[in-house]
């Protein structure tokens, strides 16, 4: 998450999932990816913060049933 | 006449039907009619059902006629947003991908409608894929804004907001993974319900993000929202994110005063970056709310901020989840627009996207403490009227946003949180474009949001205001 974003490091990740991009389709992309790891690093001192206990995350997607919600 | 039937309500048709005095196949031929008359410019529909819905049409009328009558919805002319499956169909999710897709079953909606009785009069453009709160759409057209045509109708439901913007059918289903039933209401003019996340099923429903994804009506009155949502609400097995809850019968106490409900207004968080015209049109709400008898009060409550970075990571992982395959194999057949919003999603960690999903938890038990306090939330829907087509980003106290940040911006909380939240037509700019009013609930209490948005709209009646024929530009 603390990872800088750049023209390089996005060639190679894209490539290691199959993608070859031009530079200029990494320049238009870099932005979105930079917004989405600063958004991350915003979410682990945000839980850090508010000291989320560990057993709150149920991994079943149950956002929408009544026992998680109002 | 023609022009009459076409705005009628739901509700108000629906009398007419079970009283004998509005036939099925006359509706649907007014709906036809001004299909034919006005959609060549509007560009709502990328598909028009026309002769199957006149076979409908003609359907459902012997049976009402035989004394089976099946409800309001019974007769009543609906257009799909065209990510909703339609059996024998073809469904193109506003994509070129899926141009000649034809699905061999109906999405549980659509089935769920057809048990109801309505006439499938058509699919409705919209975002490619459904990811894009703007609209536009370079394979299909972008629908037309009916207030303005050099403006934006809103996304990504965007066809669905025109058609019922315009008199083009008489309600319609949109989808909603980050505001894209409320946005394309707000922007033209109509009502938007996106319910409690689960309670209506997306089995046939193309995917945007499957934790964040909902389905819901969008209509000209409030209480046509609530007889959409009687017919479509339900649990469904085949959707792992439905839930078994009870439904009740959303028309019943819509019609009850609002005295004495509790209205939060989370002003220091919602009323941000706010036009100085949407923040009048929201503060004269306040005052109606008041007047009507509600008990408004502030309240804090920070989720704007929180939401749109959860969003940034559940959303833009899980569509890129589902739109990894396609890109290898079609990548040339996607929008650059699209595309350049699918890649990010693909540098997100398995550690980023947990984070996104644990932080959720946290937003939603904010939400479930602070409405503890009041019964409803008030907010605008969009910071901004329509923004003009090729408007990219807008200022606000000297920051520039981007439109899409600025259009989603106050509605992933309720994604993100899952409670049911409408938008409410609340006045005109001074422009002439239309602004929406954002009420949101408790989890599973579309009752009391859709009570409180009726008579919010009985109260200013600014759904009597038609959009100007021909389009100014």
């Amino acid at each position: 998450m603390d990872t800088e974003i750049t023209i390089d490091y996005l060639r190679d990740h894209y490539a290691a999932l199959g993608f070859t991009l031009s530079d200029d389709d990494l320049t238009v992309i870099l932005p979105g990816v930079q917004a989405v790891y600063d958004g991350a690093r915003y979410l682990a001192e945000l839980l850090a913060a508010e000291d989320e206990p560990a057993t709150a995350f149920r991994p079943d997607f149950t956002q929408g049933r009544e026992e998680t919600h109002g | 006449m023609a022009e009459d039937l076409q705005y009628l309500s739901i509700a108000e048709s629906a009398g007419r039907i079970k009283a004998g005095v509005l036939s099925p196949v006359e509706l649907t031929e007014a709906y036809l009619e001004r299909i034919e008359q006005l959609d060549g410019r509007l560009n709502a529909y990328i598909t028009v059902l026309a002769q199957e819905a006149r076979d409908e049409a003609e359907q459902v009328q012997r049976e009402i006629r035989d004394g089976r009558y099946l409800g309001p919805l019974h007769g009543i002319p609906i257009g799909l947003k065209d990510l909703v499956a339609t059996k024998g169909v073809r469904t193109t999710g506003g994509s070129k991908i899926l141009e000649g897709w034809i699905p061999n079953e109906d999405a549980i909606v659509v089935k769920k409608l057809r048990e109801a009785g309505a006439v499938i009069i058509g699919k409705l453009g919209l975002h490619e894929y459904a990811y894009g709160p703007t609209g536009i759409n370079p394979h299909y057209g972008t629908p037309q804004n009916s207030w303005d045509s050099g403006r934006m109708p809103g996304g990504s439901s965007s066809g669905s907001g025109v058609a019922v913007a315009a008199g083009l059918c008489a309600g319609a289903i949109g989808s909603d993974t980050g505001g894209s039933i409320r946005i394309p209401s707000s922007l033209c003019g109509i009502v938007g319900l996106k319910p409690t996340y689960g309670r209506v099923s997306r089995k046939g429903v193309i995917p945007l993000s499957w934790s964040l994804d909902h389905i819901g009506p969008m209509v000209r009155r409030v209480e046509d929202a609530a007889l959409m949502l009687n017919a479509i609400a339900g649990y469904d097995p085949a959707d792992p994110g439905s839930a078994r809850v009870p439904v009740p019968d959303f028309t019943a106490g819509i019609h009850d005063s609002i005295r004495g409900l509790r209205i939060g207004v989370p002003r220091n968080d919602f009323f941000q970056r706010l036009h100085p015209e949407v923040a009048e049109m929201i503060e004269e709400t306040i005052r109606v709310m008041s007047r009507l008898g509600a008990k408004v009060q502030d309240i804090d409550l920070p989720l704007v901020r929180d939401a749109s970075f959860v969003s940034g990571q559940v959303l833009t992982c899980e569509a890129a989840a589902y739109h990894e395959p396609l890109l290898k194999k079609r990548w040339d057949e996607y929008s650059p627009g699209v595309r350049n919003r699918l890649l990010p999603g693909l540098a997100v960690t398995g550690a980023m996207y947990l984070l996104g999903q644990r932080a959720r938890l946290l937003l939603i038990a904010r939400a479930r403490r602070a409405m503890e306090e009041v019964d409803l939330l008030l907010a605008p829907t969009t910071p901004v009227a329509a923004p003009l087509l090729d408007e990219e980003t807008m200022d606000f106290d000297g920051r520039s946003e981007s439109v899409v940040n600025v259009l989603t911006r106050l509605n992933r909380p309720f994604n993100v949180t899952g409670l049911p939240a409408i938008s409410v037509p609340c006045g005109f700019t001074r422009a002439g474009l239309p602004v929406g009013l954002q009420l949101a609930g408790r989890a599973w209490e579309e009752a009391t949001v859709l009570r409180a948005a009726y008579a919010y709209e009985q109260a200013t009646e600014w759904y009597a205001i038609r959009p100007p024929f021909p389009i100014p530009k």
